[in-house]
């Protein structure tokens, strides 16, 4: 402990995270791929989500990650060294489970102690300290001599944090950490976890199916969807600019209008959307040519109707047939129809209430928000 | 509903009360008074339980079968963890096959396994010795320990022992200080099961060990087939005692060890 005492801050920031890198990393079961071919440099420090259904092999790879299954082909290092070779319990990995797998006949005290007796062989006062400094950073102080099954779902997730940032690992692993808890309560959690992830700098790789979850939390999100990468960026590239239908859809509600190419023209594409209008849609760089089916993409909250869609430069104005008004608490779910196709508005108070069900209105975004997507990707 | 409930319980009473009449008719007689075998006994005594535990035959009985059942108990739980684990863990291929196998002790017969005992232990010189017995009782001990670790491994989330492992504990480490303690209750109801059988087992005993040392089975059994008078009355109500306390056992080690309260998703 005398070692540690003086230089802790430096100590931390010099080993504070781990880079881990993933080369063609395949998994098998059987005949089934769950992981295939997945390359992925997660850098040192930073919150890193692997979000996707179950089934899209995101589990998988942390299980991988982690050491508890080999892969079947490809590499995982840690700061550039493989870890292949190297077995769970020496890889220095701290790791909540969804269940959270608390040590049933131990006591609070004894679950977070666990992995400094494993690791370290500390003397008892030094154990003391570090235990009950890491119970008070995650607000369980008091509770060491409880067994999980006397504690609240919210407090063993608290102690199982705890058990994971103990020996202060520079990986911390996370598998649907929140996926047992009430709403209010996970968005609490939520706070606490990145609030920890500044604190301690280690890497974090978290795994949910919640795309709030990731898009709050995460430096990066790697969107997973069956047994591969889609996508890898920012919470706000993976919900602004998904790069295919699936990214779209599966990070939040999204409107996909079917349409086809008619001409590519400076910026943008111009695009027929079902109503038999004319819209323009940025292409970045993207090559498709006239005659090519497309994807328009663009966001419930990011589409303005009535009175509001009007004026406005750089804008796609549109008509549509409203089909549905639904209240949904602070705002309101209108349902549109763009020729056979419906659309969704997230609208305002005062602009629900100007739209009647049945009536021809315009429907309006702005063309930056709008994007094409390859309907063969 | 309510008169279902209670017919319900009407009926499991009266199983209940066939099931336990003739263990209650020797627990009364064994406190008659009189030397020969009534119910319901004309006075109450004492002097059976006197006899039996002054009789040098009858305390050497109960000597022999508790050493006899706690080395079969003690080598049933040495083997039948490991084969457990293996079972729900390692084997993929023919598990139906050797689980059969392990269970085939429990169902063949016991004339059959006693002359095949016998014939076995001749050459080795394990006739008339205790851990001879020990070794025959273990072949049928090791199924308890094999069910009951089994299903208590299959309910038992394995993320626990990988929570050990990945905080630092060897395999090894992780199964003997996490998963050993925690599915701990169901080697002991394994282990009290295999020492039961044991101390009840007859057909064997009679051909491995009987000639020198009695076990209390054969030595229960001789005397019921010689005199009939409530010592064996008394002896049997001793075991019956030793059997709920090795349950009573069993329930308390159930209950130390209750799961983690888990919370539902909905």
């Amino acid at each position: 402990m005398g070692l540690a005492a003086p230089g802790r801050e430096d100590r931390r920031a010099a080993e504070a995270g781990v880079e881990v890198r993933l080369d063609r990393l395949t998994k098998l079961f059987g005949a089934i791929t769950a992981v295939d071919e997945i390359s992925l440099t997660i850098p040192a420090g930073s919150f890193v989500t692997l979000l996707g259904p179950s089934g899209s092999g995101k589990t998988t790879t942390l299980n991988l990650i982690a050491g508890f299954l080999t892969p079947d082909g490809g590499d995982i290092s840690f700061d550039g060294q493989a870890v292949g070779a190297v077995p769970p319990h020496r890889r220095n990995i701290g790791m909540v489970f969804q269940s959270y797998a608390l040590f049933p006949h131990m006591t609070v005290f004894g679950n977070v102690a666990y992995p400094l007796r494993m690791r370290e062989r500390p003397g008892r006062a030094h154990l003391a300290a570090r235990v009950g400094e890491t119970l008070a950073m995650v607000g369980l102080s008091g509770l060491e001599h409880r067994y999980p099954r006397q504690l609240s779902g919210g407090q063993q997730q608290r102690v199982a944090m705890a058990r994971a940032l103990v020996s202060r690992p520079r990986l911390l692993l996370m598998d649907e950490p929140l996926g047992a808890l009430d709403k209010k309560l996970r968005e609490r959690l939520q706070g606490e976890i990145k609030q920890l992830h500044r604190q301690i700098g280690s890497t974090f790789v978290y795994v949910t199916h919640d795309q709030t979850e990731a898009l709050t939390m995460s430096d990066m999100v790697v969107v997973m969807h069956d047994s591969r990468i889609v996508q890898v960026g920012s919470p706000r590239a993976v919900y602004e600019a998904p790069v295919n239908a699936f990214v779209a859809d599966f990070l939040g509600g999204a409107n996909l209008l079917p349409g086809e190419v008619l001409a590519r023209q400076h910026a943008c594409y111009a695009v027929r959307i079902p109503n038999g209008e004319v819209v323009a849609v940025p292409h970045l760089g993207g090559s498709l040519v006239a005659g090519s089916a497309v994807t328009v993409f663009v966001r419930p909250e990011d589409i303005r109707i009535g009175a509001s869609a009007a004026s406005a430069e750089s804008q796609v104005a549109t008509p549509a047939v409203i089909r549905e008004i639904l209240y949904v608490g602070e705002a309101f779910r209108v349902t549109a129809m763009i020729g056979d196709q419906p659309i969704v508005v997230r609208a305002h108070r005062t602009e629900a209430q100007q739209v009647e069900i049945g009536r021809t209105v315009s429907v309006a975004w702005p063309t930056e928000r709008s994007r094409a997507l390859d309907v063969t990707t | 509903m309510r008169v279902g409930s209670a017919a319900l319980k009407g009926v499991t009473g009266l199983v209940l009360l066939f099931l336990l009449f003739p263990v209650l008719v020797v627990v009364l007689i064994s406190f008659s008074s009189v030397d020969f075998l009534s119910f319901p006994p004309p006075g109450l005594s004492l002097r059976w339980y006197r006899t039996i535990f002054s009789d040098w035959q009858w305390i050497d009985a109960f000597w022999v079968t508790a050493q006899v059942g706690a080395l079969t108990a003690l080598l049933s739980t040495l083997l039948g963890v490991p084969a457990a684990f293996a079972l729900s863990r390692h084997v993929t291929r023919g598990r139906g096959m050797l689980n059969a196998l392990v269970l085939a002790a429990l169902v063949t017969p016991s004339v059959i396994k006693a002359l095949a005992i016998y014939l076995y232990y001749v050459p080795l010189g394990l006739l008339n010795t205790i851990p001879g017995l020990a070794f025959a009782h273990t072949v049928s001990g090791i199924p308890f320990v094999v069910i009951n670790v089994v299903a208590s491994l299959a309910g038992y989330d394995r993320d626990i022992e990988r929570a050990a492992t990945i905080h630092g504990a060897s395999p090894v480490r992780a199964v003997f200080g996490v998963t050993l303690p925690i599915i701990a209750p169901a080697i002991i109801v394994g282990a009290v099961f295999a020492f039961m059988q044991s101390a009840q087992e007859l057909l064997i005993a009679i051909f491995v060990l009987s000639t020198l040392q009695k076990p209390l089975a054969v030595k229960l059994w001789e005397g019921v087939r010689v005199a009939i008078d409530p010592s064996i009355a008394a002896a049997t109500t001793s075991v019956t005692l030793l059997v709920i306390l090795g349950l009573v056992t069993v329930m308390l080690a159930n209950r130390r060890s209750r799961p983690v309260r888990t919370v539902a998703h909905a």
